[in-house]
């Protein structure tokens, strides 16, 4: 016995002298794949969602069909010529056509009928899409934007800063959305800015909130302190590591979004606030033909007069939707992993 | 500036105190507590020389590390790069000086962006700073890549496709990439398997020789500080207990908690039987720390007053049953559960039982060896037998080292060389054998 330390020593395992030994690992340089970048395996993710990519196709064919439905003239120069639309949405057939009537059920020359004006429907719901849709999309990018700033200077500097800054969302949270909508719509007037100003106002609270809490947890990380280490500023920190971290729930958030807030302007449209009368807005042109809901001329029902707009939001929305759920998957982590190591 | 003697970095009086209080009513109305996380450190760092820093969980070894270079803003206390007082600079300043002074993260697993691939992590410090950009970025990664083991090809992948030895070498790569002066390393290797704890130590030591760097480096591991530091300080509860060259340090211990430190280092000798030193009780909160020494709570080398002649296994339990009775809420918890025995009353038992309940329970002998001790303790004892704590704690309240009364100064045995104890300093040394105490360990 003795209370002498490193009698025993470990010879022999030294590597350089270690002539044959079994590979560590099947590795090789040659068995390399190419890495691919997160939002690669994600899009890749995302095109196996059949649902999803139904979502994209809807929505493609309704953005698309909106650009396609009458020429584009920007200061008297054509820059887009196609007329997939037979009729610019404002004209009144029957001036032009005496055979044409106010509430003419679908027929060949005009697919979904004609509207309480004499409108041909087609071209109104085509026409429409220009609207609803391109509002939806302005109105997401400009409340996900500032929310994301406004929540990610929230949650990174924490404190009194926070404290104010989120007070402020509780506030506006006090209030029901399109409450807040309808009150703004009510002080302009109707008409496109103003409803994206509507929506854009107070909007971005949610996302203020949500990118908050996102970041709360994501500057506890260490590599937010090593990008600090290095001497990074703030802004630097936010931009380069804080919000690409945050960006996956935002980005679920945001496309379901779009669909809430083309309802809420189809909802503004209806309630006769939205665009100004005889607008071809999808939400405007149910508001027009509502009395047909109940009996319209005749004793009879003209369907087509409110279906095919209410089809239209409902198609439009619901592929939003399926975009955000196949979003949600692809970019679950969780779901990765099961995805990778799983079968075969 | 200054000549090649002078340290390259200076540490005075560095503190960092955090606030318990959570909330601003909490703070409003006061009632938060201080935790002394890092209080009052002085060090010295030389160009070209690796400082180990050793220490239990929690004893503020990487709130040091990181106040040092104001990641985390130290409380107070002064902190010189080459002269220029870093504590006091703008935060632009501060900014540029990162690239002289750099840190490598304990979790090379937490600490690497997983959003971004290997080449903009470690480009991170090169657009930061705008040192390199275009062809020459590139060219500068794949350079920093191949210094630290890996392969150039590496740029496009991404933290999760690596080892942990991969990762913490992608970390240093990181910190080498503003070719700094200083770099702290904050347990660089404790995340990692024993065989890839050598190959990172290995590096560091490499590229220290390459690229003339100073370490501070941060470790709960003896032998691997051992392995790579010049000097080391031994830090306890927020204070530095010893510094000083490893040499000096390590062979004998002089500290005695830097002693039982070392006791502790495994031996695979089966037949080796050095006496591995147990601390009693758990590092005490740096919400309160102890008086005087901080380590006499747990000290086994604990300094006896003048007036009792004990031996040193009896006073250091008569300090522990002083220091649990302080705290106790109940006589149940001064006394030993005896096997057999499923609870006994303690109200009931006689105080003879007692006596042997407590004594038993703090390992103390039946008498003690000094008949004036024995009479304090008995009568503590009495008064725990009428249930009156209090005026047992103030009966043994009369047991009191002086090492509960003085901080102990750094004593300094030589130029380079500090010890915090009470028993290297004049006047307190009582019993005499004390000052290279462990030669035992040394010699047998």
């Amino acid at each position: 016995m003795s209370t002498k330390r490193g009698r025993i020593r470990i010879s022999g395992f030294d590597a350089d002298q270690v002539e044959s030994r079994d590979p560590l690992s099947d590795w090789t340089a040659d068995s390399e794949v190419t890495t691919e970048s997160r939002w690669r395996r994600g899009w890749k993710r995302f095109k196996r969602n059949r649902s999803a990519m139904v979502g994209v196709a809807v929505v493609a064919v309704l953005s698309i069909a909106a650009l396609l439905a009458r020429p584009i003239t920007v200061a008297g120069v054509p820059i887009q010529p196609i007329a997939l639309a037979p009729y610019e949405p404002s004209t009144i057939l029957y001036l032009q056509d005496p055979t044409v009537e106010v509430y003419d059920p679908p027929s060949l020359s005009h697919p979904m009928g004609i509207d309480d004006s004499g409108r041909d429907l087609f071209s109104r719901i085509l026409y429409g899409g220009r609207y609803s849709i391109s509002i939806g999309f302005v109105v997401v990018v400009l409340t996900a934007g500032f929310g994301t700033i406004y929540g990610a200077v929230s949650g990174y500097y924490g404190g009194w800063v926070d404290e104010i800054m989120m007070r402020i969302v509780d506030t506006i949270y006090a209030f029901p959305g399109l409450v807040l909508a309808l009150i703004i719509v009510t002080i302009l007037g109707g008409g496109y800015w103003q409803l994206v100003l509507a929506f854009t106002v107070f909007g971005w609270a949610s996302y203020g909130r949500l990118v908050r809490g996102e970041v709360l947890s994501i500057k506890e990380n260490e590599y937010v302190m090593a990008a600090k280490a290095l001497g990074a500023r703030d802004r630097w920190v936010i931009l380069r590591h804080i919000i690409p971290n945050a960006i996956p729930p935002l980005l679920v958030v945001a496309s379901l979004n779009i669909g809430t807030v083309v309802i809420g302007v189809a909802a503004l449209g209806f309630l006769g606030l939205g665009m100004p009368p005889g607008t071809a807005e999808w939400g405007t042109m149910l508001d027009a033909t509502r009395e047909t809901l109940i009996q319209g001329p005749d004793g009879q029902i003209p369907w087509w007069a409110t279906v095919y707009p209410g089809m239209a939001i409902f198609l439009f929305v619901m592929a939003m939707n399926m975009i955000g759920d196949g979003i949600n998957d692809a970019l679950d982590a969780q779901a990765a992993t099961m995805d990778d190591q799983g079968g075969a | 500036m200054s000549d090649t003697s002078d340290p390259i970095l200076r540490i005075e009086g560095l503190k960092k105190y955090y606030d318990t209080s959570s909330g601003f009513v909490d703070s409003l109305l006061g009632r938060g507590q201080t935790v002394k996380a890092v209080d009052d450190v002085a060090l010295k760092l030389h160009e070209g020389e690796t400082l180990g820093v050793v220490g239990e969980s929690g004893c503020g070894k990487t709130t040091l590390g990181r106040s040092i270079l104001r990641l985390i803003e130290p409380t107070d206390g002064n902190v010189y790069y080459r002269g220029e007082e870093l504590t006091d600079v703008s935060s632009t300043r501060l900014r540029r000086l990162k690239t002289d002074l750099q840190y490598i993260f304990q979790d090379p697993f937490a600490s690497l962006d997983p959003r971004m691939t290997v080449g903009d992590i470690i480009g991170e410090p090169l657009d930061v700073h705008g040192i390199a950009t275009g062809e020459e970025r590139i060219d500068r990664i794949g350079e920093l890549l191949e210094t630290v083991g890996l392969s150039a090809n590496y740029t496009r992948r991404y933290p999760h496709e690596f080892s942990g030895g991969q990762r913490q070498r992608i970390g240093i790569a990181r910190a080498l990439a503003v070719d700094p002066e200083i770099i702290v390393c904050d347990e660089p290797v404790s995340a990692l398997d024993v065989s890839v704890q050598a190959q990172i130590l290995n590096l560091l030591d490499d590229l220290q020789e390459e690229f003339g760097l100073s370490y501070i480096f941060i470790a709960h591991d003896l032998s691997v500080v051992e392995h790579i530091s010049d000097r080391v300080a031994v830090m306890y509860l927020g204070e530095i207990a010893e510094v000083g060259p490893t040499e000096a340090v390590f062979s004998p211990p002089h500290h005695p908690y830097t002693e039982a430190l070392l006791s502790a280092i495994p031996e695979p000798d089966p037949l080796w039987e050095g006496d591995r030193i147990t601390l009693s009780g758990t590092v005490p909160s740096p919400i309160d720390p102890p008086s005087g020494c901080r380590f006499h709570t747990r000290c086994p080398r604990i300094i006896q007053p003048d007036e009792f002649d004990l031996t040193q296994t009896e006073w250091r339990s008569i300090v522990d049953l002083k220091l649990h009775a302080s705290d106790a809420k109940s006589v149940k918890s001064l006394t030993t559960t005896e096997e057999g025995s499923v609870d006994i009353d303690l109200s009931a038992v006689s105080n003879d039982q007692l006596d042997r309940l407590v004594r038993a329970e703090f390992s103390l002998p039946g008498e003690l060896s000094d008949p004036e001790a024995e009479t304090i303790l008995s009568a503590a004892i009495d008064r725990l037998h009428a249930g009156e704590i209090a005026a047992a704690t103030d009966r043994l309240g009369a047991f009191v080292s002086p090492c509960e009364r003085h901080s102990p100064e750094q004593y300094r045995s030589d130029d380079t060389h500090r010890i915090a104890c009470l028993l290297y300093e004049q006047g307190f040394d009582s019993s005499g054998d004390s000052a290279g105490g462990t030669d035992a360990v040394v010699e047998n």
